[in-house]
């Protein structure tokens, strides 16, 4: 098992967590966990994937 | 089923998916195929999706009078609205069904999709002060009464045209400079004629 994948997968877990949660009760207090915690946290994980991708493009030598 | 519901659902579904892809991921080698079929779909496609579900739930699912009445700071309002003893312009409105549904949206829509750039970001400072409780009661309003909440439906109408004043009025009204409520009253009843009746508020939601 590699530990790289590890914080974006568990970022992108926690963000799953906050989206439920103010899905299910969407009062004031999720919705700003939703706005300013979850929201960020996915656009952090999408760039440690992309990052990831590029990273791997280029050892292989395709960029 | 509404549409709100529907879209709850979806959400749902597409957060539990992708719940389920994190601990398959967890348990695969980095290299595997496993991880590498499922990974666009877990950290890009159904991530996205759950922004584009929540955000539409931020502002569009928010729009019913029982959304805003779950910040406590607006049951006065809101009581005010639905009290019939009441002759404000906000509970006039709701007790002669002028605006049948979302009432508080309807006349603070300038928060929704269409709303400007300005009444989103006061939305969200809302948010925030709600959130940290950094906000001193009673609320005040700090921006400037718009006209055009009024005017979007009441321009055009043979009552609103058939007033004289409103044709005198007419470019001072249309630039904001006379407001609507020195003539018809305040929307809302100021801050030490608000009380709260949390129970009524709370058999609203």
């Amino acid at each position: 098992m590699n530990s790289r994948k590890h914080p974006k997968t568990i970022i992108i877990f926690v963000a799953y967590l906050l989206s439920a949660w103010f899905i299910f009760s969407p009062d004031p207090f999720q919705m700003a966990l939703f706005v300013f915690v979850a929201q960020p946290l996915v656009a952090l994980a999408i760039l440690l994937y992309i990052a990831e991708v590029l990273r791997e493009l280029k050892k292989k030598g395709v960029l | 089923m509404d549409i709100v519901t529907t879209i709850k659902i979806a959400g749902f579904a597409v957060i539990l998916a992708g719940m389920v892809l994190c601990l398959i991921i967890m348990r695969s080698d980095y290299y595997s195929p496993v991880y590498k079929r499922i990974a666009p779909l877990t950290f890009l496609v159904l991530p996205v999706l759950v922004i584009v579900l929540g955000n539409y739930h931020v502002f569009e699912g928010s729009q019913k009078v029982s959304s805003c009445l779950r910040c406590h700071v607006m049951a006065p309002m809101a009581m005010d609205m639905i009290n019939p003893e009441s002759t404000t312009l906000a509970a006039r409105h709701y007790k002669n069904r002028w605006i049948a549904k979302k009432q508080c949206f309807t006349c603070h829509k300038d928060y929704g999709l269409n709303g400007t750039i300005k009444a989103k970001l006061d939305g969200f400072r809302h948010l925030v002060k709600y959130s940290l409780g950094s906000y001193t009661l009673p609320v005040r309003f700090r921006g400037r009464f718009n006209n055009q909440n009024c005017l979007e439906c009441h321009r055009g109408t043979q009552k609103f045209e058939g007033i004289k004043s409103h044709h005198t009025l007419r470019e001072r009204l249309e630039s904001n400079k006379t407001n609507c409520t020195h003539c018809h009253g305040f929307p809302h009843p100021n801050p030490i004629e608000r009380h709260h009746g949390e129970a009524q508020t709370v058999s609203l939601k």
